[in-house]
């Protein structure tokens, strides 16, 4: 599985933050899900990726190129939609689309129209006059309209309705499935993630938690709930997050596979039940445990 | 570039449009006040006039850049910040070299006179250099410290550069008596074509600088 874009020891500290030496391998043709609570280091990740701010230290290279003698035939190649929205907005959409036009090299002028079509942009009416969510919209029309082979969203449904965010992350998950397209998002919304992610990153305060497939993932982590003393020691060593209340206890494991065998008579009997679940379960579990 | 130099052109143009109107009653001083085109204050505000409508049209143009996070949105495009920072030393550099031309051909036509013609042409040739060059520093300054942070800093600079000769002739210095001939007396002294390819040797210098330190910075 060949790599699009590696990260290598990537450093970058501000006053009260600090992105912490990350590694991180995303692989072509998947779509990769970048989770964390506010201020984890998503969007300077991100921002690192795209070289709109300059690392401490570390390196990135996308595509196996590096930003600092080929930036222009990187970006051509990823569409990007960031966090907030920026153009001229006192232009429109329509001369947006070919303002931008003459800096990629596979724009395509019927996709941009196609996109603004379908996402309800009026082409002549001022930026200015947009929605957020309209604004995301256009950003990633521009980023979808040039052919890129890696497509980076940073908190792209955040401002849009559920029908249209619902939409878009189908677009995204067709893009990744049919054409071949490699994907990584960021997103507060898990719902979203898990819809879409053959993989998961877990940020926590600047560091990367856990990278992992979604289905590893998913199939590791369990919520189990089970009555006093009705669970080996082993099994309560791998629980984290423990919570007694008057029914039984409820725990939470990364090691169900390991633990699966002991947990058989339990499940049975009925004193012991497994749970799957949800990325945000797992992100609290994180957040909690750091 | 072309497609940038295009965008930022028409904006920059009006920037300078409106400071070349907001000085033009002073450039035009002596012509309406009398025929007295020799007279050398007539030469010495061009220079003056040229700094002036650059600079300003600069600022302007950078603050609009900063208003509507313009540098942000070309940042994420297929565009080298060298592409993005180059458009914009191309139309101060072509503004200045326009504004010489013009303005000595003016002043040929308008006088008849060769030699004021050529006088003014070495004199801007002078001033064009050094508005280059504070065009340059005004570009890494914003680049750098931001608009907003770095307008303080010029302000308080500016400040300082006003108050400091009266300051120096109050209390220290006994009176320059510079006179406008003086001025330019030493301008025109200088070997303008040696002071113009310098100038321009240093303002396209700043040009990779201004780049680097763009990415670095707080624009």
């Amino acid at each position: 599985m060949e790599s699009v874009l590696r990260l290598h020891q990537l450093h970058k500290a501000y006053a009260e933050f600090v992105l912490d030496h990350i590694d991180l391998e995303v692989p072509g043709g998947y779509v990769t899900g970048l989770i964390g609570p506010n201020g984890a280091g998503k969007t300077t990740t991100i921002k690192l990726i795209m070289n709109l701010i300059r690392a401490d230290s570390g390196g990135v290279e996308v595509f196996g190129l590096k930003h600092d003698r080929h930036e222009i035939q990187i970006k051509d190649r990823v569409g990007y939609v960031g966090e907030e929205q920026f153009f001229y907005e006192q232009r429109s959409a329509a001369w947006t689309g070919n303002f931008v036009s003459h800096f990629f090299s596979a724009w395509d002028p019927d996709a941009f129209d196609h996109y603004l079509d379908r996402f309800e942009l009026p082409p002549k009416k001022r930026i200015k006059k947009y929605s957020k969510g309209m604004k995301v919209k256009l950003s990633l029309a521009i980023a979808l309209s040039h052919a890129p082979e890696l497509i980076i969203l940073d908190e792209p449904t955040s401002g849009l309705d559920p029908v249209v965010r619902r939409e878009v992350i189908d677009l995204l998950h067709r893009a990744a499935a049919e054409e071949n397209k490699t994907v990584l998002i960021s997103s507060h919304i898990t719902d979203d993630i898990e819809r879409i992610a053959d993989y998961i990153v877990y940020m926590v305060q600047g560091r990367i938690a856990i990278y992992a497939s979604k289905d590893e993932l998913l199939s590791s982590w369990k919520t189990i709930h089970f009555k006093q003393d009705s669970v080996p020691a082993s099994v309560l060593e791998s629980l984290e997050h423990v919570e007694t209340q008057m029914f039984g206890s409820t725990g939470i494991t990364r090691d169900f596979p390991v633990i699966e065998g002991d947990l058989t008579e339990g499940i049975s009997s009925g004193s012991i039940r497994v749970e799957s679940v949800g990325l945000d379960d797992i992100l609290i579990a994180l957040v909690n445990g750091d | 570039m072309l497609r940038l130099i295009q965008k930022f052109s028409l904006m920059y143009a009006f920037y300078l449009a409106m400071y070349a109107f907001l000085m033009f009653p002073l450039l035009n001083y002596d012509r309406i006040s009398g025929p007295d085109t020799e007279n050398p204050i007539y030469i010495f505000y061009q220079g003056g006039f040229l700094i002036w409508m650059v600079l300003g049209a600069l600022w302007a143009h950078e603050n609009m850049e900063h208003k509507t996070n313009a540098y942000r949105f070309l940042r994420t495009l297929p565009l080298g910040g060298i592409k993005i920072i180059g458009a914009k030393f191309t139309l101060v550099f072509m503004s200045v070299f326009l504004f010489i031309v013009y303005q000595s051909g003016m002043i040929r036509i308008l006088t008849g006179s060769a030699q004021l013609a050529t006088a003014t042409w070495q004199y801007l040739c002078v001033l064009g250099s050094l508005c280059l060059i504070l065009a340059g520093l005004a570009y890494m300054g914003i680049y750098r410290f931001g608009f907003v942070v770095f307008g303080k800093l010029l302000l308080g600079i500016w400040m300082l550069l006003f108050l400091s000769p009266i300051l120096l002739r109050q209390f220290i210095l006994p009176p320059l008596k510079l006179t406008v001939d003086d001025v330019l007396g030493f301008v025109t002294g200088l070997n303008w074509v040696a002071v113009s390819l310098i100038g321009t040797a240093l303002f396209w210098a700043m040009l990779p600088l201004a780049a680097r330190i763009n990415i670095h910075g707080k624009v």
